[in-house]
């Protein structure tokens, strides 16, 4: 009897023990994407990468430092946000950004370097592992100048009747001087697909080299739409060529809703919450458990001595 | 003249003859002695004549005064006129009127016949020989009398009718006939009802037209051929105006020799199937047919395709995946369905590396997590769809990509590659469309790692090593990309991190991607990362993940004190070469 229940408590400990052993077996990291390339680079350019964190287990809050190597690189290479990253219990993936900057007086030529990102452990043992990933870094400085641009997104929102028609266009400018498109034409048609009308946005301010700009772009219609559904193509270009071309559909409204703050934060928070009592109740019950063994045991074990006696 | 002025005279001449005969014609030669006496002859004619009169009041005599027949003082007329222009519709009635005066002060009555002969009844009804549209009731003399008559439809177009005035007395007459003059005399003219036997529509898309025809006719021609139209009406309720509720309305014809027809131009959003409809004919002159509604009918509009737009894949940014587990990526589309955004059953996602290509991943079948996810259910943005009359909603698909996906940035097998996303829209009658994400974006390499935690190589006596007996950890690829790794450590000391007293110096752990023996392989750990060429795979499944075992061996340096050595040795992940996947 005695066996069994001490059997039994070994089970739960282990049960237990095996929960957290999952930690102490091993651990997992991984950082995407695995290399910050650019071969545009000129002297005085500056460029941000933003580097997801993550790992497989996220039961235990985790601590991951981030340091740079290579000869001539690791000056131009900062972090914003610091050089550690937190991934609090939970949290599976974490953003941080890198930022390189290169002198003004950089030498043409190519430098290859790389981030080590390791995690900060305290394990007992002879020999602790530490797990780490390496991004590697490959720039190039160029004297070249590339204009090169990408449109990510256009959305089109719903119009309030006699509004300007409303898009936020999103340009990348993946190349080393300061550039933007040329003209938005916004082509409108009814739902039967007849067109009705043609509208031109040009294009006044840049995006700078290596960067991202969200365009609000405004399009008023001396002839405003009336109410109802629209289907809308606009086409992107700089000079004579299209860089982009998507169909979309918008409404002309009466009004526009007004904008409230949703419950979603509220009920997510609230979800956390009620989680963590459930797994508070859990532990309760496992440990109540084990302390009823015991009490069990011992008490059975003196009562068996002092017969025995 | 007076019957008693007349005798008068009669006897005044009589005794002037006598006279004239004693004293004129016999006594011939006698002239001077006629005019001598020719006042006397006077005086004497005149007396007589007043003699002749005291005499013949006083005579009792008796005579009979015959009854006349009543004559038209007015009219006959047709109130309102029933002419070609403006005929009676059968079933309403053609009313007649008069007015006539009796010189006995009889009443009368009017009669409309349909012939020209009529035979009175004393203080009944007079008698139409050949038939009698109507009668009047017995009417006071120099009052107008009415009656009516309803049409039928048996009755000719035009009808003539004759009017008599008739004495309501014994020994009634009649007067002769009058058929009246102009517009409101003979005839009265009577309006059929178009006939309506069938009524068809065509079928028609959305913002297309739908045509209605009647099959329908009118036969009265008087005067000018009775034309037709066509009322159709969403709900029950029609003139020839229109239809009652002018919302109602889908369209109305032009008046027509027969069979008319009608457009009606569908909306641009109109749901498929089958729609009532209700339809009228009338004619030139209002009337309807007497089917009026026609019996219930439908008409058709065509299930039309629809039409996918703006599928956006992770907000057209390239996807980050999350190491060992997966990673939620968002594709958001709008589809458009002229039949209504209501008439959509199911939107669904493929999510696909670009070598692939949607038609190698739009089934079930086709699942891989390398590179197709397909056929992922989406669900309709709320709010985006409001009704039967809207056309386009909006969509959003959540595909959960596995950490594993195949990467498509540089230094990955597939870098000539990207990632696309296609959104498949099916419509209730089974159409379906589909739209290829416009900006293809990059899945970017995940180099990442799950490492065993600890190494421990047990007790080792001092001048000691591990010979032949490893210890191992397993490094398994938990990102999408093979890895190999940079190794690096530090002393090993009872104190770590501090290692104020004796060491086991780093360079005294070796390390093998096979079991080895200390004395005879392995590479000595050193504190600067030194790549390995772990040649870890490529993970291609999650439940099987891609590992390797790292051998380790380590030698205790004699002379220092016995004791528990701790030390870290980090295992970085590296992205291996393409060729070692």
């Amino acid at each position: 009897m005695k066996k069994t229940i001490l059997l039994l408590i070994m089970l739960m400990v282990g049960f237990v023990g095996g929960i957290s052993s999952v930690n102490a077996t091993s651990s997992s990291i991984g950082v995407s994407p695995s290399q910050i390339s650019n071969n545009l680079l000129v002297p005085g350019a500056e460029l941000d990468t933003t580097l997801t964190v993550s790992r497989a287990s996220a039961v235990d809050e985790v601590t991951a430092k981030i340091e740079s190597f290579g000869d001539g690189v690791t000056s131009w290479i900062s972090f914003p946000q610091g050089n550690t990253v937190i991934l609090a219990k939970g949290v599976q993936r974490v953003e941080m950004i890198v930022k390189i900057k290169v002198p003004t007086d950089a030498k043409i030529g190519k430098y290859v370097g790389n981030l080590r990102l390791t995690l900060v452990k305290e394990e007992k043992g002879q020999i602790n592992i530490v797990p780490g990933v390496r991004v590697d870094v490959n720039l190039e400085v160029t004297d070249a100048k590339t204009e090169s641009l990408t449109v990510q997104y256009v959305r089109i929102t719903d119009s309030a009747f006699g509004a300007p028609y409303s898009l936020i266009v999103k340009i990348n400018n993946t190349g080393n001087i300061a550039t933007s498109p040329d003209t938005l034409v916004l082509t409108v048609f009814d739902i039967a697909e007849k067109q009705l009308r043609q509208l031109t946005y040009t294009f006044a301010e840049k995006v700078e080299p290596f960067q991202s700009k969200e365009f609000q772009v405004q399009m008023p219609d001396a002839t405003p739409l009336p109410l109802g559904e629209y289907l809308g193509t606009v086409t992107i270009a700089k000079g004579s060529k299209t860089v982009f071309t998507e169909r979309l559909t918008f409404r002309v409204v009466a009004a526009l809703p007004s904008i409230s703050v949703t419950s979603e934060a509220k009920a997510q928070k609230s979800s956390n919450v009620i989680l963590a009592m459930i797994v508070g109740f859990v532990v309760l019950l496992v440990l109540g458990g084990v302390a009823v063994i015991f009490y069990v045991f011992f008490k059975r074990d003196g009562q068996k001595r002092t017969s025995d006696t | 003249m007076q019957r008693g002025e007349a005798r008068f005279l009669e006897l005044g001449f009589f005794l002037l003859n006598c006279f004239a005969f004693s004293h004129i014609i016999v006594p011939m030669k006698r002239i001077s002695w006629l005019l001598e006496r020719l006042p006397a002859l006077v005086l004497l004619f005149v007396v007589g004549a007043i003699s002749y009169s005291v005499v013949a009041d006083s005579v009792t005599t008796q005579v009979t005064v015959a009854n006349t027949a009543p004559s038209i003082t007015a009219g006959p007329i047709e109130d309102p006129t029933s002419d070609a222009t403006t005929p009676t519709n059968v079933g309403n009635q053609v009313t007649f009127k008069a007015t006539a005066s009796d010189s006995n002060n009889d009443s009368y009555h009017l009669a409309i016949c349909k012939t020209n002969a009529i035979t009175p009844n004393g203080t009944s009804a007079p008698t139409c020989d050949g038939g009698s549209w109507c009668v009047s009731s017995a009417t006071a003399s120099t009052v107008e009398a009415s009656c009516s008559y309803t049409a039928l439809s048996g009755d000719a177009e035009s009808e003539a009718w004759y009017a008599f005035v008739c004495d309501s007395v014994s020994g009634s007459t009649c007067s002769s006939s009058s058929q009246g003059t102009g517009a409101s005399g003979s005839p009265f003219n009577v309006n059929h009802a178009p006939s309506f036997t069938v009524m068809s529509s065509t079928s028609a898309d959305p913002g297309g037209t739908i045509t209605f025809t009647a099959t329908a006719s009118d036969a009265d021609i008087d005067t000018t051929s009775d034309t037709v139209l066509l009322v159709v009406c969403s709900a029950a309720g029609a003139t020839s105006s229109g239809c009652t509720n002018p919302a109602d309305q889908l369209c109305i014809s032009t008046a027509v020799a027969s069979n008319p027809t009608c457009d009606y131009v569908l909306p641009a959003v109109h749901q498929s199937g089958d729609t009532s409809y209700y339809s009228y004919v009338y004619d030139s002159h209002n009337m309807g047919a007497t089917n009026n509604p026609f019996p219930a009918k439908t008409y058709s509009v065509n299930n039309v395709v629809s039409s996918v737009s703006t599928v956006v894949l992770n907000g057209a940014a390239d996807i980050s995946l999350t190491a060992g587990t997966t990673t939620n990526v968002i594709v958001t589309g709008s589809v458009t369905d002229a039949n209504s955004c209501q008439n959509i059953s199911t939107m669904q996602a493929s999510l696909y590396r670009s070598g692939v290509g949607y038609s190698a991943c739009d089934t079930v079948g086709e699942l891989n997590y390398n590179y197709c996810y397909s056929l992922v259910s989406c669900t309709v943005v709320g709010g985006t769809c409001t009704g039967s009359t809207d056309a386009s909603t909006d969509y959003t698909c959540t595909v959960s990509m596995q950490y594993h996906a195949d990467p498509t940035d540089i230094s990955t097998v597939y870098v000539a590659e990207n990632w696309l996303g296609t959104i498949l829209a099916t419509d209730s009658g089974a159409l379906t469309s589909t739209a290829e994400a416009v900006t293809a974006v990059e899945v970017s390499s995940l180099t990442a790692q799950s490492v065993d935690a600890l190494v421990s190589y047990g007790n080792i006596g001092l001048g000691e090593n591990t010979g032949a007996t490893n210890s191992s950890i397993s490094v398994t690829a938990v990102g999408n990309v093979g890895l190999d790794t940079d190794l690096s450590g530090v002393d090993m000391c009872p104190d770590y991190p501090t290692c104020a007293g004796d060491t086991i110096p780093v360079a005294n752990q070796k390390y093998s991607t096979a079991a080895f023996t200390y004395s005879l392989g392995g590479t000595a750990l050193s504190t600067i990362a030194t790549e390995v060429e772990l040649n870890v795979l490529k993970t291609t499944s999650d439940a099987t993940p891609a590992s390797k075992l790292l051998y380790w061996g380590i030698a205790i340096p004699a002379g220092i004190a016995p004791g528990t050595y701790t030390g870290a040795n980090n295992i970085t992940a590296v992205k291996g070469e393409t060729v070692n996947w």
